[in-house]
Formats: C-alpha cells, sequence, structure tokens
C-alpha cells in the first residue's frame, strides 16, 4: 500500500493551486493598505482636492506605483530574511542609527495617533458628541481592545467597514466631474513651486508612503510566516493593496475636486469634508462620512501605536509582545500608552485645528519618509541579507527617486517658505 | 581591569614608529574558551568607503589611550573587506545581534561588549544588554549619568549593570559557509533550558536562526522542543532539516504528533520520511493518518501499554519495566485486554504499586473503564475526562477493541485553543 496516499494535502495543480495559496498569504498587503487610509489620509486627500481641485491628481499615479515598488520590497525582505526592518536595520547598521532612526518614527507616529484621535473627535463632533467625552473614551478602548489582546477578532469588523470607502467612488461618478478634464489633469503634472501646493504634494506622498508602513508589511510577511517560496504570492498581496489603496486616492480626491473645489469651500472640519459624498447621501453625507471617518480612525489607532511601539522595542533590544507582562516589557508598555496618551491629550487642547494638524502630521510622514527608506534601500541591495534577491536597477531607480525626489520637495518647501 | 567595546574603538592605533594607521573597528577571538581571548585586531579607515587592516592581536599594545602595534605600516595589507576570510568576528556576529541568555533562559541583544584587559591579553568578558549600554553606545553616558545622578543618586540606572557573564551567553549568528551556529564553551548551559523555554524562544527568531538552534541540540531535545510549537512552526522547522535528520526526529515523537506533523509537510517530502521510518512507526503512523484530526481516533496514541488479565501483579511490574516502558507515552496507567484485543479492564500504576505481587490482574484491575470510541469527538472526550478524572483515556472502536489511549496534554492543549485562541506574538 502507498502510505503517501494517507498523507491529506490539498494539492490542486497550476492556476487553482496558484489561487489556494495567493489566499492563504492573502492579507497583509491588503490590510495595511486599508490602515494606510487612515483619518490622516481622508484628511489629507480631501484638502488636496477641494482646495486644490485637479492640480494634484497626477501624482496619484507615481506616488501609487512608488507605494508598489516600496511594499513588494517589504514584502521581499520579510519573506527572505524572516525579520523585521527595525531587527535587520539594528543588526547592520548599529545602535546610534538605530536609535536616531526609531526617534524619527516615533515622532511620525505620534503625530499619527494624534491624527487618528482628531478623527475620532471630528466624526463624533457631527452626532453632537463633544471631543472631551468621545476621545477619552476611544482612547481607552483602543488601550483595553489592543492589551487584553481582543483586536484580533474585530479587525474583521474594522476591514469589513472598509468598504465604506465605495461610497466615494460612487460619488465620485454621481458628481459628474467632467472626465475629460480629469484625464487631462492626470497627464499633465502641473508642479508650482509655491508653499502651500509643495506642503499638500509632500502631504499626500507621506499619507500614502508613511514610514511606519515600511515596517508594518514587512513584520506582517514575517509573522505569517510566508517564507521565500510563497513570496511571489505575497508580492501579489502587497500589488492588489496598493492599488486598492490608489483608487481610493483617486476617488477621493476627484469627489472632493468636484464638489467641494468649485464651491470655493475651505475643508476645516469633518462636515465640510463631508459635503463630498452629498451627490450620493444628500443629506446623510455627514453621517455617512463620520461613520467612515470613525472606522478608519479607530482601526489605524488599534493598529499604529501598538506596531510602532513593537518595532522601536524590537529595534532597542527591549521585550515586546502583548503576551508579556507590564513588569515584563515596561518599554513596550511605556511607550504604547505614553503614544496614546500624548495622541489624546494633544487632542482636548481646546480649539484645536483638527483638520489643519492631520495634514500636519501627515507632511512630517513624508519629511521623515526618505531616511527611513534609504536604509531600507541599502538593505535590499546587500547580498548578505538578500541573497539571490536583492533589488534590480528598475526597482532600485523607482525607490531612489522616490526618496531623493521627497528630499528635494522638502527643501524646496522649506526655501518657498522664505 | 576592564574596558568596553565602545571605548575601545575611540581609540587611536599607530603603528612601531607612531604613525597614525586608523581606529579599531572589530575583533575575532576564541568564542569557544570560557572567556574568549582576543585573536586580531581589524583596524579601518576612512569614513564612507572603509578600508580595513587586520593585524593578530599579539602585535598590539595597549599603551592607555591609544593602541600601538609592533609592526610598520607598511607591513600591513589594505582590504576591502575582511568578512569572508574572518568569521565569526564580535562586531558583525555578536554585536548588535540576539543571542541567548542561558541564565535567564530568553534571547537578549546585545548593546556592547565588556572586555577584560591583562598587561596585553584582551578576554571577552561580558555582554551588556543593559539601558546603559545602549546609551554608551549612543555616546550620551557622561550627559545622562549625570542627569540621573542629579536626581537620584542611587538610581537602579546606575548600578544595575546589565551585564552577562560570557559563559552564559550562546550566539545565535551562523557561519554562511557551514549553516552552523558558533557552539559556545559547553552545551551544558544551553541543555539546562527546558524545551518550553527553548520552544518560545523559536518563535522569536527567523527561519535560518531556528534551523540552526534545533539542530544544535540531541534528537531527544529536539522532539522535547519542537512537540510544544504550534503546527506551522513545526512544519517550517521540519522542512529545513534533510530527510534522515527528520526521519531520526519522527522516530522519536510520538505516534499522534508525529501523524499531524507529517499531514501538513509536502506529499513528496512526507512520502520520503514515512520510507526511512521504522516499519513499526510507520504502521502506528498509518492507522492514526485515517482518523479526523479532531475526533478521538485523531487524538489518540496508538503507544499504551496493555496487561492481560491472567498475569500477576509482580509479572505485570516486569512486564512494564523491560517491555514495554520505553515506547509508551504515559506511565499513569496500564489497560487490561483480553486475547481479542477487547478493552476489559484499566489499572492505575499506584494501585499496581501497593497490591501484593501474587494477585491476578483481573482481580485488581478496574472493570469496565471509562472510554471513548475512536469516531467521538474531542468534547466528548474532554467530558468524559472530566467526569471520571482521568489522566489518561482509552479508545475503542465499534467492537469495543483498543485502538490507543489520549492523554490530558493532548485534549488540553484542543481545549486551550478552543476556550481562548491561540496565543499571539503581537
Amino acid at each position: 500500500m502507498d502510505i503517501t496516499q494517507k498523507v491529506k494535502i490539498p494539492a490542486p495543480k497550476g492556476f487553482w493551486r496558484n489561487i489556494v495559496i495567493f489566499l492563504a498569504v492573502l492579507g497583509p498587503g491588503i490590510i495595511t493598505a486599508n490602515v494606510d487610509n487612515d483619518a490622516g489620509g481622508i484628511a489629507t486627500y480631501s484638502v488636496a482636492g477641494a482646495h486644490f481641485g485637479y492640480d494634484l491628481l497626477w501624482a496619484v499615479v507615481p506616488v501609487v506605483f512608488a507605494l508598489i515598488v516600496v511594499q513588494e520590497m517589504s514584502a521581499r525582505m520579510g519573506a527572505v530574511t524572516g525579520k523585521g526592518l527595525a531587527d535587520l536595520i539594528r543588526e547592520h547598521f548599529g545602535a546610534k542609527i538605530t536609535f536616531y532612526a526609531m526617534a524619527a518614527l516615533l515622532i511620525t507616529n505620534l503625530g499619527n495617533t494624534m491624527t487618528e484621535f482628531s478623527g475620532i473627535a471630528a466624526s463624533l463632533e457631527i452626532f453632537g458628541i463633544t471631543k472631551y467625552i468621545s476621545v477619552p473614551v476611544a482612547a481607552l478602548v483602543v488601550w483595553l481592545l489592543v492589551v487584553k489582546g481582543t483586536y484580533k477578532i474585530v479587525e474583521k469588523v474594522f476591514l469589513v467597514a472598509c468598504l465604506f470607502y465605495v461610497t466615494y467612488i460612487v460619488s465620485g461618478f454621481l458628481a459628474d466631474p467632467g472626465w475629460g478634464e480629469v484625464g487631462l489633469a492626470m497627464v499633465t503634472p502641473e508642479v508650482r513651486l509655491d508653499a502651500p501646493y509643495l506642503y499638500m504634494l509632500i502631504g499626500v506622498i507621506g499619507t500614502t508612503i508613511a514610514p511606519w508602513q515600511l515596517f508594518f508589511l514587512q513584520s506582517s510577511i514575517v509573522e505569517k510566516g510566508v517564507g521565500v517560496e510563497h513570496y511571489k504570492h505575497s508580492r501579489w498581496d502587497a500589488v492588489v493593496g496598493c492599488v486598492m489603496a490608489g483608487i481610493v486616492v483617486f476617488f477621493i480626491m476627484v469627489a472632493c475636486a468636484a464638489t467641494l473645489n468649485p464651491a470655493g469651500i475651505r475643508v476645516e472640519g469633518a462636515a465640510d469634508a463631508a459635503l463630498a459624498l452629498a451627490p450620493l447621501a444628500g443629506r446623510y453625507c455627514s453621517w455617512l462620512f463620520a461613520f467612515g471617518l470613525f472606522n478608519a480612525s479607530i482601526f489605524a489607532a488599534c493598529v499604529l501605536p501598538l506596531a510602532v511601539a513593537y518595532y522601536v522595542c524590537e529595534g532597542l533590544g527591549f521585550e515586546a509582545g502583548i503576551n508579556k507582562t507590564f513588569s515584563e516589557a515596561p518599554q513596550f508598555y511605556g511607550l504604547f500608552t505614553a503614544t496614546i496618551l500624548i495622541g489624546m491629550g494633544v487632542v482636548l487642547i481646546p480649539d484645536f485645528p483638527l483638520f489643519r494638524m492631520m495634514v500636519l502630521s501627515q507632511v512630517v510622514n513624508g519629511i521623515v519618509l526618505p531616511f527611513i527608506l534609504i536604509f531600507m534601500i541599502i538593505l535590499v541591495n546587500r547580498t548578505d541579507v538578500m541573497g539571490e534577491l536583492k533589488n534590480g536597477r528598475f526597482w532600485n531607480a523607482v525607490s531612489w527617486i522616490t526618496a531623493l525626489g521627497v528630499m528635494l520637495l522638502t527643501a524646496l518647501m522649506a526655501i518657498s517658505y522664505f | 581591569m576592564f574596558t568596553f567595546f565602545t571605548d575601545i574603538v575611540k581609540k587611536d592605533v599607530v603603528d612601531r614608529h607612531g604613525r597614525f594607521i586608523g581606529h579599531p573597528y572589530d575583533f575575532t577571538a576564541e568564542l569557544e574558551e570560557v572567556y574568549p581571548r582576543i585573536t586580531n585586531l581589524v583596524i579601518s579607515r576612512g569614513v564612507f568607503a572603509k578600508r580595513f587592516f587586520v593585524v593578530p592581536w599579539k602585535e598590539v599594545h595597549q599603551a592607555g589611550k591609544r593602541l600601538e602595534l609592533r609592526v610598520p605600516r607598511e607591513s600591513l595589507a589594505e582590504v576591502d573587506s575582511y568578512r569572508e576570510e574572518y568569521e565569526p568576528t564580535l562586531r558583525s556576529d555578536i554585536l548588535d545581534q540576539q543571542v541567548v541568555d542561558t541564565y535567564n533562559r530568553k534571547l537578549v541583544r546585545v548593546s556592547d561588549l565588556h572586555f577584560l584587559k591583562v598587561d596585553d591579553d584582551l578576554r571577552l568578558a561580558h555582554v551588556d544588554i543593559g539601558l546603559r549600554g545602549l546609551v554608551r553606545r549612543l555616546g550620551w553616558e557622561r550627559v545622562v549619568d549625570g542627569f540621573v545622578r542629579l536626581f537620584n543618586r542611587h538610581a537602579r540606572y546606575l548600578n544595575d549593570e546589565g551585564l552577562i557573564s560570557w559563559k552564559y551567553v550562546q550566539p545565535l549568528s551562523i557561519q554562511s559557509a557551514t549553516g552552523q551556529i558558533q557552539l559556545n564553551v559547553d552545551m551544558n548551559q544551553l541543555r539546562q533550558i527546558p524545551p518550553s523555554d527553548i520552544s518560545t524562544m523559536l518563535m522569536e527568531l527567523d527561519p535560518y536562526q531556528r534551523a540552526a538552534l534545533i539542530k544544535t541540540l540531541d534528537v531527544q531535545r529536539q522532539v522535547d522542543t519542537i512537540t510544544e510549537l504550534d503546527l506551522k512552526l513545526q512544519k517550517d522547522i521540519v522542512e529545513e532539516l534533510d530527510a534522515q535528520a527528520a526521519s531520526r526526529l519522527f522516530e522519536r515523537m510520538p505516534a499522534d504528533e508525529a501523524t499531524d506533523l507529517l499531514a501538513e509537510l509536502d506529499k513528496r517530502d512526507a512520502g520520503r520520511i514515512m520510507g526511512m521510518l521504522s516499519a513499526k512507526k510507520a504502521r502506528e503512523i498509518t492507522e492514526l493518518m485515517e482518523h479526523e484530526s479532531d475526533s478521538a481516533g485523531g487524538l489518540m496514541t496508538t503507544e499504551f501499554i496493555t496487561l492481560r488479565p491472567s498475569m500477576t501483579v509482580g509479572q505485570a511490574i516486569d512486564h512494564i519495566r523491560c517491555v514495554e516502558i520505553q515506547k509508551a507515552e504515559t506511565i499513569y496507567s496500564a489497560f487490561v485486554v483480553d486475547e481479542h484485543e477487547v478493552l476489559i479492564g484499566s489499572i492505575l500504576f499506584r494501585r499496581l504499586l501497593l497490591e501484593p505481587l501474587e494477585s491476578k490482574i483481573g482481580d485488581v484491575m478496574q472493570q469496565k473503564p471509562p472510554a471513548v470510541n475512536v469516531d467521538d469527538s474531542v468534547k466528548d472526550v474532554a467530558y468524559t475526562m472530566d467526569k471520571y478524572n482521568l489522566y489518561t483515556l482509552p479508545a475503542i472502536d465499534d467492537e469495543g477493541r483498543l485502538e490507543g489511549i489520549i492523554t490530558v496534554d493532548d485534549v488540553l492543549h484542543a481545549a486551550v485553543e478552543e476556550a481562548w485562541g491561540k496565543r499571539g506574538g503581537l
């Protein structure tokens, strides 16, 4: 009797086999993409569309393309090395560089956490709930969800609620934006050198390719245990996630450009941004928007502070993980809790300009991005790290252009302010 | 006198005529020694495009603020990279890397290295894993120390040095040529760590370190360690082993766990391993594969002790001692079967020890012991075990024949997963 016949393994062939493996490794890329479209993302894209019309639309395609390249690199490094990016930076660049890289990551993360709580405050203000109640309650809920480990259970709920973004696509079509004009704007980059424009552009880049994302996808791949042999499927997962994120970005900007820009509305709060959904939802648009913004905010608030506390501890060699107790991992819990408390505290300042600060935090993301990205490019080009699978020439070109391009934009912006 | 890596690399290196060469960059050492002696010094020169010189340590004289070589600059060969030739080195394989702290039984990251200096001899004494070591690396030691002292002269930060003696350190750096871990001092330190703690460490390592660490253990400890892990991780580790090493592992694994793991493997690998197993083990596994994994049959193991009612207690004890003890998974109780292998009784070992040696097993055994059918669910198994307070539960087929036994640890595993889910990392 052939013993192996008894081994129960689903072994479909060819196409179906690929589909099965793809579904098995599916997830990290798509989760990353949806956390990426967080409160900061929605705010930045809304403001970009409302204030600049179609002027920034051309940037969507190259930025999403750069995002694909960067995320593919993350997935590849995770699969090949089995280590997180923070670990790799520590092991190859030493303690000093790691410390400053982690400090930069932590600063952007404070901004991001503040943004998520701003999102919560702004969305619940539409329902008449004051931020002095909504934000502390949300912070407590987030802290408990994460520390008690129940977060994984509700993650699916958040993901499904991300279907909210579809409303922007519908609204974009209903607003009837004059597709000729949109198409023209897509292919005619309009680079202006005034400070507000550059500020907005860096914000769009920074929120689409956020520094934490470089760590996040790689760690998810490692945690999922995707090996080199399955990494080409993970690569597709990453690409699908990026394209999904890109479509959402495109339609948020189009919907806002078509509805808010002609009316000359300056987005200062959730109620203004919500008007972009008016073609679809009419006077219920603000409820719909509030729901979407709230979901995106709380989803990211559960993921980001925890993930960043984890990377920082990983890089600096402190114990980390929610399965450890507070006395085993004081730095980890300390960082995580402090991030939430500070993020919450800042938002509670009276007359805190929620939307303006949300955009600002994304600009900070953009300014920090090149510094992290460069470490990643150096690592992904090293034979002792990546072996055969190090970067090709084209991949290097795209990622270096992204890193240096953002640095150049930052320099231009700084100059144009004076 | 003690000195830190961070402090040494700040010194200047000069040749015998006092001409500046560069700064210390890296060291090689005899890592197998209790306190490894430094054997070579790597000197770096330049900032971005670094060039290196490698000098045997015996040519180095430690003179206060600088290191003096006993050779002239001209005799040194400049190289672009030294790693291929000298491996492992302290900077690339120990500093900033994860190592096993065998004293506290956990993975730690090395912030700094602590050397013992005796005349011109330099030995690695401790690794620094503390916060202060990290601060020292950043170059802020004096500032931060002063600041802390300002508030609390006896702060834990200042006294708690975070040093671990090298003899308790097991490096995980891998020699790329052989794929082997450099083994430390003697294996005893690693051997004293319970398998479950090693399993916890394995989960935090990357796949290559994982496989390398596993390879340093003997087969029995490999089995004990691997069976503590998730199936997914078990699979990853076994896939890194060659077929022979894998089959040795399977040979020692309890049949039920071996079956579950084999079902996870690639069909071809599974076939190859099955071909290399002993006929008996292969048969056990084949039998177990016929059962659903979440039924009693899937949980049970076919390695157990059977007795006959006609045996005396003395014979039974002898039988257990010499024939069956090494292949049975648990030794809480034995099961009594008739000539058709039908289960008729069970007896706890404790009871066996207390009875007079000449009593018949048939008289002292518990008759009609609680049992489950091989097709019963995990739930039925757990309820039955709980109801009768059992550590081992027999599983029988429709004719009442004893097919296998289920031990409490297998059920606990399934029940815990059901009740609280798997314990996640993040």
